[in-house]
């Protein structure tokens, strides 16, 4: 029986993507993500004698909460590299070196081509960053003895940031590389664009812009006093950055399969 | 276009097709049908061919004009086309990071095949890729590369395979053995074929068409055997020792080129009966000595250097 022709697309463009030392790049992020700094101000004041059972509970996840929310801008640049590659990879590279065009011209749409390839870089981006969050949220917390004390309330919102998030730098790169046409400077300005936005992000008066606003959006969503599904607070803010990807997205589709000449 | 009993008869329609870039005009307001059979798309370097490949197949749009590929518009139903056609494009860029059995395999699979191995088994004798199948890409040569490329493009017997300089980069037996290839698929198998080439020599063999296109516009198109009907001028290969002088003895109104190539001199004759009178003049009175004249074969070349004149004119 013959497969879904995206579906074939994306295996393909997953396995494209993969043909690089994927465990390594994995294994590098995670170390880098270890050996951060501030790793003890969310844990080791706690004196659990003292506590009830409900009462460890709630600060278990609102330990984990803030640290979802940190790592979630510890995160960024990272990830940001890792877009810039894969992005780069599944447009610019093969847009520059013919091989989009012979893809082309087998009996797949624009369509499907740029959803495979789009959702290929958003998959590899959103599994490393919800396998990282939830990891640093829940089971590395090696000072006290909260260790390995899941609240899995928290998970769907953990899951809900990462995706905000890598969305956000799968938008940004994907559009930067079908635009630019070519490898070097999608690779470069991809990630220039998204380390600018993380520097207005600092300042005063822009922390709309990731990677401040997810950490914004991460406090208001695990509210301590409530550790149930999100809650958004912020709800224009929180709008923000995803229109702003779905607005790339669109915009870099309509190019890719209207305005893109492959000569 | 036309239409016989719901089937098209012209497999490729193109109308005041124009194709800008910048400043360059690639395509200056072609219109032509490509019919059944071989086809051979000819030009120069520069001539437009690839661009009018391109906007075929949906990979570049018309500044104007119109294509239909199988009555399927090229901008508009470009999967519909690519359903029919498999495509070898001018120096082919693959996945040098997979073997050449697993590349082939997704192509069959986008195809829908059923008998995905077989296929695959099929395409790669028909290229002269057994025993090479299971090598990653990169470490093809150009040649290999090449047919690899030609494999893909045969796969699944698509109605028609647009072949865009597929002889480049294979050795003199390997560009005999692949035009072999492509008259077998068509007399054999029904596959029509596009071929667009610069070198003239190697379409004479297996075309049945020929269009002609130069600087953007269309020359002259149809089938090869009424080209050949009607090329008005005959070509001579005459070995004179004194070639200066013989070129120097003919009329204008009787030869429309003479040039010299090695040691012989071919002649474009518009009028026979007068050129062997000058010839015969010129033998008579000592200007020159003849050892050899016979009347050459036209060649595609002749047809397209003819066409050319002819626009010149």
């Amino acid at each position: 029986m013959s497969k879904n022709r995206f579906v074939l697309n994306l295996a393909w463009e997953l396995k494209n993507l993969f043909r690089f030392p994927f465990p390594e790049v994995l294994l590098g992020l995670f170390t880098f993500m270890v050996f951060l700094p501030r790793l003890s101000v969310f844990a080791g004041t706690l004196i659990l004698s003292d506590l009830s059972w409900q009462e460890i509970t709630r600060q278990a996840a609102y330990v984990s909460a803030q640290r979802a929310s940190f790592y979630s801008v510890s995160a960024y640049l990272p990830m940001a590299i890792l877009g810039s590659i894969f992005a780069t990879l599944a447009f610019a590279y093969e847009i520059e070196n013919g091989l989009l065009k012979v893809h082309l011209s087998h009996p797949a749409g624009k369509r499907t081509i740029y959803l495979s390839k789009w959702l290929s870089c958003f998959l590899i981006i959103f599994t490393t960053l919800s396998c990282a969050l939830l990891f640093f949220a829940f089971l590395y917390i090696p000072q006290n003895d909260l260790y390995l004390i899941v609240n899995f309330d928290l998970a769907p919102g953990i899951l809900l940031l990462a995706a905000l998030e890598a969305f956000f730098v799968v938008s940004v790169t994907v559009s930067f590389s079908i635009f630019s046409r070519k490898a070097s400077v999608s690779l470069v300005g991809s990630f220039a664009a998204l380390y600018i936005v993380q520097l207005l992000s600092g300042t005063s008066g822009m922390t709309f812009l990731p990677p401040t606003s997810f950490d914004l959006q991460a406090r208001s969503m695990f509210s301590p006093h409530s550790i149930s599904f999100p809650r958004f607070y912020a709800f224009p803010d929180f709008l923000i950055v995803p229109i702003a990807s779905a607005v790339l997205t669109i915009t870099s589709y309509i190019y890719f399969s209207k305005g893109l000449e492959l000569a | 276009m036309a239409r016989r009993g719901g089937r098209y008869l012209s497999l490729i329609c193109v109308a005041k097709l124009t194709k800008r870039y910048g400043r360059i005009e690639a395509l200056r307001g072609v219109s032509l049908t490509v019919e059944k059979g071989v086809t051979g798309l000819i030009g120069p370097n520069g001539a437009g061919k690839s661009t009018l490949i391109k906007v075929l197949l949906g990979l570049i749009k018309p500044t104007r004009g119109k294509t239909r590929v199988f009555g399927f518009d090229s901008r508009k139903q470009r999967s519909k086309i690519m359903e029919r056609v498999g495509v070898l494009h001018e120096k082919p860029s693959l996945p040098s990071w997979v073997t050449a059995r697993q590349y082939l395999e997704y192509v069959a699979q986008m195809k829908r095949l059923e008998n995905v191995d077989g296929e695959v088994e099929r395409v790669s004798e028909i290229c002269g890729l057994v025993g090479y199948v299971d090598r990653k890409i990169g470490t093809f040569s150009a040649g290999m590369a090449q047919r690899l490329g030609l494999a893909d493009a045969l796969i699944g017997r698509p109605e028609l395979v647009i072949l865009d300089e597929p002889t480049a980069n294979l050795d003199p037996l390997g560009r005999y053995d692949v035009l072999n290839r492509i008259r077998q698929l068509s007399e054999r198998e029904g596959i029509n074929f596009l071929i667009s080439t610069h070198i003239l020599s190697e379409l004479e063999r297996v075309c049945d068409n020929v269009v002609i296109l130069n600087e953007g516009s269309v020359l002259t198109y149809g089938s090869f055997k009424e080209l050949l009907a009607e090329d008005s001028v005959q070509r001579y290969i005459v070995k004179v020792e004194e070639p200066e002088t013989f070129i120097q003895g003919l009329s204008k109104k009787t030869v429309s080129s003479a040039e010299v190539k090695g040691d012989s001199v071919i002649v474009g004759v518009i009028d026979e009966v007068q050129f062997m009178k000058e010839v015969n003049g010129m033998i008579r009175t000592g200007g020159i000595t003849l050892t050899e004249l016979k009347r050459s074969t036209v060649s595609l070349e002749d047809i397209f250097i003819e066409a050319l004149r002819r626009k010149a004119a």
